[in-house]
């Protein structure tokens, strides 16, 4: 009879402990209202998901009122930088890291340190350190994003695995769309064995591949004028996903979109390989970022952790072609498992100032595409300049 | 010599010598010479038309891509731009109605305001003569000079200050009292609201209404006003009886003058807003070629656009004549 | 002697009355400028000489790390010494007068072209044509720039498009992909020496036409319809030409109609904020950059707010210059009709 009883008791128990793990809404604590920004454009993969997962959070979280603003990505580092520093702005807004370092120092970012202690445990090393600038954490990681191949298996049925056979294919005809631009075309640097910085972050650029990468490029431009071809990532946008162009050279962000165009018919594959070595793009991670002005942190941090959440992120993962940041996530996707690998010789973006070197002096590319600029001298100039 | 020449012509020729000129009296229009005209103008209104067509064929298509080929006529008519825009104009909480009322509000306000204000101006700058005229209208007028991005900083920072917060318990208003510790909760933001918006839109609205305006009042005779200052009547009813309505036409083109104006602006509720309930439809057409430059939903766009050109062509259709003689009459006596 | 009193006193109340009056009607819209127009305007002289930038924005003027740095913001604008590329101030502004120069050396005499085209006793359909000819004037801006520069891409674009039809027409098979709005070497080198204009200088110079004319027309109609037809019958009698006629009566009565026109024109022109914004931003290497752009590119983009108060107050000498100018020769012209 005891034994029945006991037994009673711990089915009641289990039941119990399993009723509010499955609850799981009843746990949270955020409450208030919490303002975040996003830069997804309007009816793409990335914002129809992030609206489904709101509406879940709504069920999730039934003590907080997440209110959300769409900025266009090319004016929502301003938005936030003007209103945060003349005192208001979002509690949260999630971007890529891309200015991390410089916002931090210049005291735009709440430092969640002590905030986020020991509720990271599911993100990757690489994502978290992606967030933090010189030990310190500022956001907390959502996805992972590098410039990846993407290709029309009808069209091409084995993406160029070096720049040689790219190059030849150009040649021969196969319309490709590669992204020209001191971003996109970073990971085209270590293909030749070149590195922009030392390991004291002195530029040392004209040092190596990273002219020979560029003379390469340039040879490429050419063939995209010469044919008419799309020459950044806007354009190629359209050809692309109505089958026109057999290769394009994005960031991931445009997976969902891609995929929703092509379904089976795409692929992905690192940037090609050369004489160097791997491509190494610029890895960056999306996250999301504190307002220091904000008067409702620990809300926000539970919206942040619960979007960036197994759940969550599995639905970005699906939906919008995200790479989590968060490890728990199963991968079934071998598109997703193709970006990871891509990623895995990657070159992690730096947040130290001297990134500001690269940008300010590596972005005039036109010198070396349009007015004909040798590669060699303009990266000479460049690095001379850089080193000022 | 017409006579004398008919007798001798073919009837092709005569035929393409017809007067077409329904005028009587004038000068003669040969059939040949109406033709040749008017192929000049149907090209030249092509060339008007041709944007034109190619945006509201845009409008038309269903999908958000632009077409490969140059497509100037509807090839489909599909209505699923607008009822997406007109569904969900943005990715924002906001509904289209609601962004229909935020610019009317913003034109209709500003534009009487800043009318109100600057007719007395216009008037005493007008009709009455006193030591510090000229140096006041230089001071008026010199504000237009200054390219309008220029004043948006002080204004920014202006607005920005008037906030009312919620110091855990206690409201202080800035800029006349702070919080004791940070900033507390702001509930409301001067800088982050029409109402500030439209205040700072006022002040390029205003120099411009008391040119236009004093340009219009000075083309109204002086009779009439002398007249009632004779009968015995002051200044304020002269202006209040008899100026003002008068003038009430040329008022009504200043109007809407300004609200044309102010229904296109959107760089400064752009760089003021935050909150999308406070959007315009303006903002929202520049918010659709704001992100990557060729992914512009251009269906969606196009009929975007045509919804926020309709007020603008009608009303400038209507005043066409009014407009041009006001913005010319100005210009000249200055 | 009490009645005089009474109305000297009378007529010193009018008097004060009279002195008052036009101030008090004046106060409303001073009062309204003091704060929005008058107080921005001196805030922004004091930043120009400063280093206002985001950490200033908080506490304004007030701000602990702000910095007096003089005349460094008007030295760096004028000298090169912004952290900008391919900025030179000297030759923005050569850009943007002859920008808008050439904008209105098209526009005035192809709108007087088309509204004496437009005039021509007995043409059919003229209410028509009059009305039509004016929609590009009613379509805001914005719109107007993105269709424009939608209408000059590469691959898309209706110029393209319509370019590759024609050559068709002549045997040619492949599609005409003139890149409009990127390309970097202009078509005629020598054009404006310090400052070479790229292709989509030609492009937004199309651009602005279509947009410019019809108001050019408008204007020119309303003064063509009073000029008095007896004028041209009595040239005619005299057996002056149609040519003869137009230069010696249609262009000479029409000049003080056009000249505030053209004015109003150049002024447009030469802060035309949209085309440059959406169709070039700039243009390749900020060859298409006017001055009104680069100061939104100051404030919104850079974020030197300091330099951005500079540049303003030196576009304003800039205005005032051509509006004492064109002052000027308005009353000049004024004169020589009279």
């Amino acid at each position: 009879m005891k034994n029945k009883f006991n037994l009673l008791i711990s089915l009641i128990l289990i039941s119990a402990f399993i009723l509010t793990a499955c609850g799981g809404g009843s746990g949270s604590t955020a409450t208030g209202e919490v303002t975040f920004w996003h830069a997804y454009g309007t009816g793409s993969a990335e914002e129809v998901a992030l609206t489904a997962i709101l509406e879940q959070a709504k069920e999730d979280m039934p003590n907080v009122t997440i209110n959300v603003l769409q900025v266009p990505f090319n004016d929502i580092y301003n938005k936030y930088r003007t209103d945060v520093a003349s005192g208001g702005g979002p509690d949260m807004f999630i971007a890529p890291n891309d200015s991390l370092g410089d916002d931090a120092r210049a005291g735009l970012l709440a430092d969640i340190t002590e905030l986020a202690n020991g509720k990271l445990g599911d993100y990757g090393a690489l994502a978290v350190d992606g967030m933090s600038v010189e030990g310190k954490l500022y956001g907390i990681p959502e996805s992972l994003k590098a410039v990846a191949l993407w290709y029309n298996k009808d069209l091409v049925a084995t993406p160029p695995a070096t720049t040689d056979e790219l190059k030849a294919l150009m040649e021969a005809g196969t319309p490709v769309s590669l992204s020209y631009g001191c971003y996109h075309h970073y990971g085209f640097f270590g293909s030749f064995g070149g590195k922009v910085f030392d390991d004291s972050w002195k530029v040392v650029a004209d040092q190596g591949g990273v002219a020979d990468a560029m003379s390469y490029l340039n040879d490429l431009y050419q063939i995209s004028v010469a044919n008419g071809w799309p020459k950044n990532d806007g354009d190629g946008l359209a050809p692309f996903t109505e089958g026109n162009m057999a290769i394009i050279t994005n960031g991931n962000w445009a997976m969902g979109d891609y995929r929703k165009a092509l379904g089976d018919k795409l692929g992905v594959a690192p940037l090609p390989a050369g004489p160097g070595g791997a491509a190494t793009p610029l890895l960056g991670v999306d996250g999301f970022y504190f307002n220091p002005n904000s008067t409702n942190l620990e809300s926000a941090l539970e919206v942040a952790l619960y979007l960036t959440g197994k759940d969550a992120q599995t639905a970005m993962m699906n939906e919008a072609g995200h790479v989590p940041a968060n490890t728990t996530v199963e991968v079934t996707d071998p598109l997703i498992q193709g970006l990871l690998d891509a990623f895995e010789t990657a070159y992690v973006r730096p947040q130290v100032p001297q990134l500001g070197n690269y940008w300010s002096n590596f972005c005039g590319t036109d010198q070396v595409f349009e007015a004909g600029v040798p590669a060699a001298d303009w990266v000479a100039e460049a690095t001379t300049n850089a080193n000022k | 010599m017409t006579a004398h020449t008919e007798s001798t012509k073919n009837p092709i020729v005569r035929f393409l010598n017809m007067n077409t000129s329904r005028e009587v009296g004038g000068r003669e229009l040969p059939l040949w010479r109406q033709i040749l005209l008017q192929v000049l103008c149907l090209v030249i209104a092509a060339e008007v038309l041709f944007p034109i067509m190619y945006i509201v064929t845009l409008s038309f298509s269903s999908r958000e891509t632009r077409p490969a080929s140059l497509e100037l006529i509807p090839t489909e008519i599909s209505f699923a731009a607008y009822k997406q825009v007109i569904d969900r104009p943005t990715a924002n909480p906001i509904t289209f109605i609601e962004l229909l009322r935020n610019s009317f509000l913003l034109s209709v306000g500003v534009g009487l305001a800043a009318l109100m204000i600057a007719v007395l101006a216009a008037y005493a700058f007008s009709r009455f003569k006193f030591k510090l005229r000229s140096v006041l209208m230089v001071l008026v007028f010199v504000p237009l000079l200054m390219p309008a991005i220029g004043l948006s900083t002080p204004l920014y920072l202006l607005m920005n200050s008037f906030r009312i917060a919620d110091c855990g318990g206690a409201i202080a208003i800035s800029p006349f009292a702070s919080c004791a510790v940070g900033l507390g909760k702001v509930m409301f933001n001067l800088r982050d609201s029409l109402l500030g918006v439209g205040i700072a839109m006022i002040s390029t609205a205003l120099p411009f209404a008391v040119w236009n305006l004093k340009g219009y009042l000075d083309t109204i005779p002086k009779e009439l006003e002398e007249a009632a200052a004779i009968d015995g009547a002051d200044p304020n009813q002269v202006f209040f009886q008899i100026v003002l309505p008068l003038a009430l036409p040329q008022l009504a083109v200043t109007f809407f003058l300004g609200f044309i104006g102010h229904w296109q602006e959107f760089a400064l509720p752009w760089l003021f807003l935050t909150q999308p309930e406070s959007y315009t439809l303006s903002m929202t057409l520049y918010n659709m070629t704001g992100q990557y430059a060729n992914s512009i939903p251009w269906n969606r766009f196009a009929a975007m656009a045509i919804i926020v050109a309709l007020p603008v062509a009608i009303t400038y259709i209507a005043l066409q004549k009014q407009i041009v003689s006001g913005l010319t009459s100005g210009g000249v006596k200055g | 002697m009490a009645s005089t009193s009474m109305i000297e006193r009378a007529k010193k109340k009018s008097d004060f009355r009279k002195t008052v009056t036009p101030y008090m009607y004046l106060v409303p819209a001073f009062l309204v400028m003091a704060v929005i127009t008058f107080y921005p305007l001196i805030y922004q002289v004091v930043v120009s000489f400063t280093d206002f930038q985001t950490k200033d924005l908080l506490r304004g003027l007030a701000s602990e790390k702000l910095n007096q740095v003089g005349v460094q913001n008007y030295v760096d604008i004028l000298a090169g010494g912004l952290p900008v590329q391919n900025f030179d101030f000297f030759r923005v502004l050569t850009y943007n007068l002859w920008w808008a120069i050439t904008n209105v050396a098209l526009h005035v005499p192809a709108g007087i072209v088309i509204a004496v085209l437009l005039n021509t006793p007995g043409l059919w359909m003229k209410r028509i044509y009059r009305s039509l000819y004016i929609l590009p004037v009613v379509i805001p801006p914005l719109v107007v720039a993105t269709v424009w520069r939608n209408i000059f891409d590469e691959q898309y674009g209706a110029m393209n498009q319509f370019l590759t039809s024609a050559a068709m027409l002549f045997g040619s098979i492949d599609p005409v992909r003139i890149r409009w709005l990127e390309d970097f070497t202009p078509p005629i080198a020598w054009l404006l020496p310090n400052g070479p204009l790229t292709l989509a200088y030609y492009a937004m110079m199309i651009a602005n036409f279509w947009l410019g004319w019809p108001f050019m027309t408008l204007v020119a109609t309303g003064a063509l319809q009073s000029i008095p037809k007896d004028l041209y019958e009595a040239a005619s009698i005299d057996g002056a030409s149609a040519y003869q006629q137009f230069m010696n009566i249609t262009v000479p009565l029409l000049r003080p109609a056009m000249i505030p026109a053209t004015i109003y024109g150049f002024t447009t022109s030469f802060n035309l904020f949209s085309f440059v914004f959406f169709m070039t931003g700039g243009g390749p290497a900020r060859s298409t950059e006017i001055l009104v752009t680069f100061a939104y590119d100051l404030v919104r983009n850079l974020r030197l707010y300091g330099a951005a108060a500079a540049f303003s107050v030196i576009v304003f000498f800039v205005a005032l210059i051509i509006f004492l100018i064109t002052n000027r020769l308005t009353k000049a012209t004024e004169n020589i009709v009279e």
